[in-house]
């Protein structure tokens, strides 16, 4: 396996799309709540390693319509450093202002879920080059 | 005794008293303080200069309180930071405090230069000076970053 992905999601269909495209090369982990992504994460970091990249929708449906997760995930892996380079890549159904959200935050590239079928490609490459970029 | 001769240490830090009380030739007061809401409100009043240090993992674990003291131009908070701090820490700092740059390992020399600078400099330039970082000799551990990493998820 090339890397390690988190990915933070809670809608299935998208966990499956994500998981069929990438986990054949990649060392890949759903998580569909915050509180799973920090156990994932911790535990790893428990064992001297990081995550390669996470994969982060901003708002998870099942657990609150309007809550702001992704961020929560976000800020946690800025502040405290157990991401190295910041290599975070959002894929959210959240349109609105999002890239003005994010803009206080190191992303790499923000996805929009509605824009899937045009942006998938550019998707796929854009995790290929950020893992074999850093690793 | 001059006033701008008070450092607070921002937690009970002997190695940080030893350091500093040793790298003076004169008496410089150093008062060492957990982070308790009467402390932070002491601080936020104080009418006399002083330099606040702050190790960096206190700061990111209680950065709204902290924020606080930045209202109160009489302090000067210096962040202490690891000898080779991860680049996200830099990051992280130079975004938040909005500093001019960000430290080096200091040499006690050093050390000692860098206090006398912001104890020496005038009023009108200190304001410019309100966030200062310089080093210190720990390393942050994985605990420590998974620590900090909880404390803001929950």
């Amino acid at each position: 396996m090339e890397g390690k992905i988190l990915y933070l999601e809670d809608d299935p269909l998208w966990i499956q799309e994500i998981k069929n495209m990438l986990d054949k090369k990649y060392d890949f982990i759903s998580v569909s709540t915050l509180r799973d992504a920090a156990q994932v994460i911790t535990n790893i970091a428990r064992k001297g390693e990081f995550i390669d990249l996470a994969i982060v929708d901003i708002s998870l449906i099942r657990n609150n319509g309007d809550n702001q997760d992704g961020f929560v995930l976000i800020d946690a892996l800025e502040r405290s450093g157990l991401l190295p380079e910041f290599k975070i890549i959002v894929l959210t159904g959240y349109e609105g202002n999002i890239r003005s959200s994010l803009s206080e935050f190191d992303v790499i590239d923000v996805f929009i879920k509605a824009n899937w079928a045009k942006e998938k490609e550019s998707f796929l490459n854009l995790v290929n080059n950020t893992i074999i970029k850093f690793s | 005794m001059n006033t701008s001769e008070i450092i607070v240490l921002l937690e009970e830090n002997s190695s940080w008293k030893q350091q500093i009380t040793s790298s003076f030739n004169y008496d410089i007061q150093i008062m060492e303080m957990f982070i308790t809401k009467k402390n932070i409100l002491f601080l936020r009043s104080v009418s006399f200069s002083c330099i606040v240090i702050i190790p960096i993992e206190i700061y990111l674990l209680q950065k709204t309180k902290l924020n606080e003291l930045k209202g109160n131009p009489n302090l000067y908070i210096a962040l202490s930071l690891p000898n080779n701090p991860n680049p996200n820490l830099q990051k992280l700092i130079l975004r938040d405090l909005k500093v001019d740059y960000i430290s080096r390992s200091l040499t006690k020399k050093e050390l000692v230069n860098e206090i006398n600078y912001l104890n020496s400099i005038s009023a009108d330039r200190k304001s410019k000076l309100l966030s200062k970082i310089i080093s210190e000799d720990t390393e942050i551990t994985i605990q420590d970053q998974i620590t900090i990493f909880n404390s803001i998820i929950q």
